[in-house]
């Protein structure tokens, strides 16, 4: 199967979701390119999950397109799917099947058959170490294991978009490792999107986080931008509202990304100070600054923001 | 891919401690009636054939067993259906509908895997009747008319099922309103010959069959309403898939 190059592998356009009179997903904006990997943090309830069904072509969004591979997943539902595997939060309920089997039948339903049916489950079964259990019921198997096979039956068949939905959930520590190791051992082509609780998972395994909140996109960016000693990071607060726009004109500017219209978190080439520098530098550029504090731990410090809660439209990563 | 996702549906039937109960009662129900229907004919075959000298062990055997297995099947049939789609858990769901394969497809395998099923339950009521060939000579043609015509209205029952399995999330609820359905459908026959309402009742094309005649109406009723039935599932299924419906 060759990649096409020209065109992330996913795209969603302005995606939006309801549930009865519920908004679970605002006009939302996601590009995955061959080989992300893309961490997706928010708070319960934020939208991840529903996300992560939409874009795995659970449910269909009633505003919005979702391509795989230039595949749209509602006009093109089979040629679109051959190229995703998503793992859901729940672990297997087939709880009377054996391990290989269920692999067997996973394989099947995406198509494989014969040779490349067993060689894509032993794959599986290697990759997510279940040599040892693969004759054993699902059902007699401890929930870490039961986790190994849901991603075991999304990866059977190769898929060059993995959807994982909060795979380290109910893990402990040495799980952890494993599932990571499964992760880190993917193949270049293959993009991962995947959501967790855990900010160390996330840095640990993913290249790009995504971070949202009441089904808003509200950060997406590289996770270098947010490591690199390159960077500096400013929690901002302003006297009044601002928008993305006022501050692309500060020297170094890189990215900017709103809590709320009066709260952002910008982030410049470094600038080896404090904040008071940049500080001084902001109000003599005009900007209404109340308070600015440099950020150490910059995707804690945004996770912690969510508790804020954000109550208008906020702005986007630039 | 269909005949996959019927083998699937048929293991998952075959591992269903549920599925076994309702067919372990069903063969039991079966059974009765078979043995109830030899003892009786037994009883009453000097007074047949003063009376009725045409009627022997074959009719006797369609009307007193064949005939009323259908009303149990009636029942049977939403009992085993009511999960194919229904029972799915939320990880179910969500593998079926990421998965490159056609509504179509997953319907048309479900629905295979279940009629399978039933089929199997069908085929020993076929075995007890056979074994008594080697006594008697049973009229083959009026028998296997029969039995297609018992064919023919599980798999409608069963399409019927597994429209309403994929109408609600309540197995139960599914199961409801597939009994109440065939039964509203069955009684529809008691209008006057002819008339509408007796022409969309299965019972009245049954009947047919039950005598011994085929004929392509009754026949075309059967294959029709199973196509209506499976395309209704399918486009079901594919709003599910095309949008974000929540089902009761």
């Amino acid at each position: 199967m060759c990649a096409d190059t020209s065109q992330p592998l996913l795209s969603a356009n302005a995606i939006s979701m309801y549930f009865g009179d519920k908004q679970a997903l605002h006009n939302l904006d996601l590009a995955i390119d061959a080989g992300d990997s893309i961490g997706l943090l928010g708070l319960n309830g934020a939208g991840k999950s529903t996300l992560l069904k939409v874009l795995a072509g659970v449910h269909a969004p009633q505003q919005g397109t979702v391509s795989i591979a230039g595949a749209d997943l509602q006009k093109q539902a089979v040629e679109s799917r051959r190229q995703l595997g998503y793992a859901p939060d729940t672990p297997p309920v087939y709880p009377e099947f054996r391990v290989r089997e269920y692999l067997n039948f996973a394989g099947k339903l995406r198509g494989l058959k014969g040779a490349a049916l067993a060689r894509g489950v032993t794959r599986a079964i290697d990759l997510c170490k279940l040599a040892e259990v693969q004759k054993r019921v699902i059902g007699n198997l401890s929930h870490g294991f039961q986790q190994r096979i849901n991603l075991a039956q999304a990866m059977v068949h190769e898929p060059r978009l993995l959807i994982l939905d909060e795979p380290t959930n109910g893990l402990d520590p040495v799980q952890l490792m494993e599932i990571r190791d499964v992760l880190q051992n993917l193949e270049a082509h293959q993009a991962t999107v995947f959501s967790s609780h855990q900010l160390t998972e996330v840095q640990a395994n993913c290249q790009r986080v995504v971070l949202m909140d009441s089904g808003r996109k509200i950060l997406d960016l590289r996770m270098d931008q947010l490591t690199d000693a390159s960077h500096s990071t400013f929690e901002v607060r302003l006297n009044q509202a601002a928008s993305s726009q006022d501050f692309q004109n500060l020297p170094g500017f890189i990215s900017a990304c709103s809590v709320d219209p009066k709260h952002w978190l910008l982030t410049t080439l470094n600038r080896g100070d404090n904040g008071v520098g940049f500080g001084e530098m902001m109000r003599g550029r005009g900007v209404a600054l109340a308070k600015v504090t440099p950020v150490r731990n910059h995707l804690e410090t945004l996770f912690g923001l969510l508790k804020l809660k954000t109550t208008s439209p906020v702005g986007e990563a630039t | 891919m269909i005949r996959m996702i019927a083998a699937h549906e048929l293991r998952l039937l075959s591992r269903s401690p549920f599925a076994w109960i309702a067919a372990g009662l069903t063969q039991l129900i079966f059974s009765w009636l078979f043995l109830a229907a030899i003892d009786r004919f037994n009883t009453v075959q000097a007074e047949l054939a003063v009376n009725a000298p045409t009627t022997g062990l074959t009719a006797y055997l369609v009307i007193h067993f064949l005939a009323p297995a259908s009303i149990v099947l009636m029942l049977a049939t939403p009992l085993l259906c009511m999960s194919l789609f229904a029972g799915d858990a939320p990880y179910q769901r969500g593998m079926w509908a990421s998965a490159p394969i056609s509504a179509s497809q997953i319907v048309g395998g479900k629905f295979l895997g279940a009629l399978l099923f039933q089929y199997l339950l069908l085929a020993t009521s076929l075995l007890m009747v056979c074994s008594l060939s080697p006594l008697i000579n049973l009229d083959d043609g009026h028998l296997l008319t029969a039995f297609a015509g018992l064919a023919a209205f599980v798999a409608m029952a069963t399409a019927l099922s597994l429209l309403y399995s994929s109408l609600t999330r309540r197995p139960a609820l599914a199961a409801f309103l597939g009994f109440a359905t065939l039964l509203l459908l069955w009684l529809a026959a008691a209008g006057a010959a002819g008339s509408f309402t007796a022409a969309l009742s299965p019972s009245t094309h049954l009947n047919s069959f039950m005598q011994g005649l085929f004929d392509t109406r009754d026949a075309l009723y059967f294959i029709c309403s199973c196509g209506v039935l499976l395309y209704l599932t399918t486009l079901r299924i594919n709003l599910v898939r095309c949008s974000a419906v929540k089902t009761a």
